[in-house]
């Protein structure tokens, strides 16, 4: 299956977030996108989700607009993981799960959807908080919660912001590698808005790197992340350390 | 809900799960699942229990003490007349049929709407500290009701003091256009409020303040409408604004029974949905729920459904905001069971206060308002201050 975003505008009111964006998202993908604060990348995000429909332009999927989609139908294509997480409280962890399955279901939810929501827990790390409220968890906890109700979800394309922003540096690393292998293993695809350049270089296939509206490149993660595009995008210095792990930016002002 | 996992199925699955199969939390997240079914339903069974004798004794309790066995044989007689004999004495009858169980009724289901209203609220809008009267509902309503005793009859005229028979039952004209303008009123007030702190983005210390607001404004209402209101009508808006279960009569009950029973099932339709926007609009969305046609559906319904038995006991505070509180912190946040479970919560809370605004000053009742300010605002003081559960951001 291809996502594509074709010729997108978006704005809130009159301020333009972005302009004429094209790219393309196949099964077995990560596609990391990288850009300062504010380039527009949890905005992309959303409008790939269909969160906010495009103000022109299309995403379709193998090119069927994704806003002539059925709701329900939608859900099971593309899942979506917020910045930041909302909850209420005296939720448990298993119920918040368990939302992830609400495409699936009308009233009831059957032994399927709890095996399939167990699985995401047991993925997450998180099958013992499971009788927990979520407002009882740390800020990293919740969010392999809310990483997991997307897993339950199931859709082909999964849409990440910044879904490592509050792990702790084993989950950062742990959470990627689980979601490279989830892409692999399901050839399901995956982009994920992030600012470590570390790690989309080390999980990403493509990267999109996004400037003030607009894509300033778009390849491989070797191509498009080096310290000229890092100097034109994030205005700072790097250079390129290499080492039996492979190759790590190193930024310095 | 009887045919949720494990091929339990009906009435058959449900005992079962009752009586603790499957239940283990150990058991992995079936287990850890069952245990928490299991639990919501028991909560939900006692309280069905509890209100349904708080009910019975209810019904003996007033300015004449009638014994819980005359009550019950009373009860027996009404539903049984073959096989139960009645009271000793007949005016037993007299007074629990025409006097008592309706207005027992009357507090059961204005409890429920209140109830409902608050889990629906607080889920739509994501914020705690809403209910129906703190969103200015309730005073909105009041002032709908207020203008519609005075105006109506200069309005309807003739037909004002008119009925219609609909349905095998009879109800007044006077009724009918009290709950319309209640419920026009009570709506304007929810949109007002929106219209407010949408501007804020829907903030929740906002949106309580724009309630205040409301509140004010149809307070001002009211008290215009007293002003130029006659001797009689000013002294049943007074009445009214006490808020109070005098209102209590069959064909009252008879009209409320369908819209809340009808409103309750909407709202229980939507229960999924309003789970799903606890984790925020956008999730909502991309699960595939319609989040603004659902929040406008459900504080429509809400709205109709606080509305109408406003119209008949007047300004009733707190209770959409004590009732799915304390359920929330006993069976969680699963609107599927929350709903029913504040529900029933609600009924009591309700009819017990109304109890006791019956007994405390024998045999000159309180109005139940009074009680329920007294209670609502030490719970509301403990909800905004308590340090755990973070309620306000």
């Amino acid at each position: 299956m291809i996502l594509s975003v074709e010729n997108i505008d978006q704005s809130y009111g009159n301020n333009h977030v972005l302009t004429g964006l094209n790219f393309e998202v196949e099964s077995g993908e990560v596609v990391a996108l990288l850009g300062p604060n504010g380039s527009g990348k949890s905005t992309l995000i959303k409008t790939m989700c269909h969160i906010f429909p495009p103000k022109s332009g299309r995403v379709a999927v193998d090119n069927r607009n994704v806003s002539e989609i059925e709701p329900m139908e939608r859900a099971k294509l593309i899942g979506y993981v917020p910045q930041t997480v909302q909850y209420a409280p005296f939720t448990t962890v298993l119920d918040t799960v368990l939302v992830g399955r609400r495409p699936y279901v009308q009233w009831s939810y059957s032994e399927n959807d709890l095996e399939i929501a167990a699985e995401a827990l047991e993925t997450m790390n998180i099958l013992d908080l499971r009788d927990r409220y979520i407002n009882e968890l740390s800020g990293g906890q919740r969010q392999r919660v809310f990483i997991a109700r997307a897993l339950a979800q199931h859709p082909h394309f999964y849409m990440f912001d910044e879904p490592t922003s509050s792990l702790d540096l084993r989950h950062q690393l742990k959470t990627m590698r689980v979601m490279r292998d989830i892409v692999q293993e399901e050839g399901c695809a995956m982009v994920v808005a992030m600012h470590d350049l570390n790690l989309a270089l080390r999980y990403s296939d493509k990267v999109l790197m996004l400037k003030e509206r607009h894509a300033h490149s778009y390849g491989g993660p070797d191509d498009v992340i080096n310290p000229n595009s890092i100097q034109e995008v994030y205005e700072v210095r790097s250079s390129v350390v290499n080492n039996e792990q492979g190759a790590f930016i190193l930024p310095y002002e | 809900m009887g045919e949720e996992v494990g091929g339990s199925t009906g009435v058959k699955g449900l005992l079962a799960l009752l009586r603790g199969e499957q239940c283990d939390v150990s058991e992995g997240v079936k287990g850890t699942f069952n245990y928490s079914r299991r639990r919501k339903l028991l909560f939900i069974l006692s309280i069905t229990v509890l209100l349904t004798v708080v009910s019975v004794l209810a019904l003996g309790v007033g300015a004449v003490d009638i014994p819980v066995r005359d009550s019950l044989k009373v009860l027996g007689e009404l539903f049984f007349p073959q096989w139960v004999d009645g009271p000793e004495a007949d005016y037993y009858s007299k007074i629990i049929i025409n006097s008592r169980a309706p207005r027992v009724v009357l507090a059961i289901i204005t409890g429920i709407s209140l109830a409902t209203s608050g889990v629906v609220m607080q889920g739509l809008l994501r914020n705690p500290l809403v209910s129906p009267f703190t969103l200015g509902l309730s005073s909105a309503a009041s002032y709908g009701a207020a203008m519609a005793l005075v105006f109506g009859p200069a309005l309807l005229g003739a037909s004002y003091y008119g009925s219609i028979s609909f349905l095998g039952g009879t109800f007044s004209h006077k009724n009918l256009f009290i709950i319309l303008l209640a419920f026009i009123s009570g709506m304007s007030s929810i949109f007002l409020v929106l219209a407010i702190a949408k501007t804020q983005h829907l903030a929740q210390s906002v949106m309580i303040l724009s309630g205040i607001v409301v509140s004010y404004l149809f307070t001002a209402g009211i008290s215009f409408m007293k002003y130029i209101s006659e001797d009689n009508t000013l002294r049943e808006i007074t009445l009214w604004l006490m808020g109070g279960m005098w209102g209590a009569s069959w064909s009252a009950v008879a009209i409320l029974i369908p819209i809340i029973v009808v409103c309750f099932i909407l709202m229980e339709r939507c229960a999924m949905d309003i789970n799903t926007l606890s984790s925020g609009d956008d999730v909502a969305r991309n699960l595939g729920v319609n989040v603004h046609r659902l929040r406008i559906y459900g504080l429509t319904v809400s709205s109709l459904m606080t509305s109408s038995c406003l119209a008949f006991t007047g300004v009733i505070g707190f209770v959409g905001l004590m009732a799915p509180h304390i359920c929330k912190m006993v069976i969680g946040n699963d609107h599927r069971y929350l709903l029913p479970a504040s529900a029933l919560l609600g009924a009591l809370i309700l009819l017990v206060s109304d109890t006791v605004a019956r007994m405390i000053m024998r045999p000159i009742e309180l109005p139940v308002g009074i009680i329920m300010y007294l209670i609502g605002g030490a719970f509301f003081i403990w909800l905004v201050t308590r340090r755990s559960g973070r309620y306000l951001t």
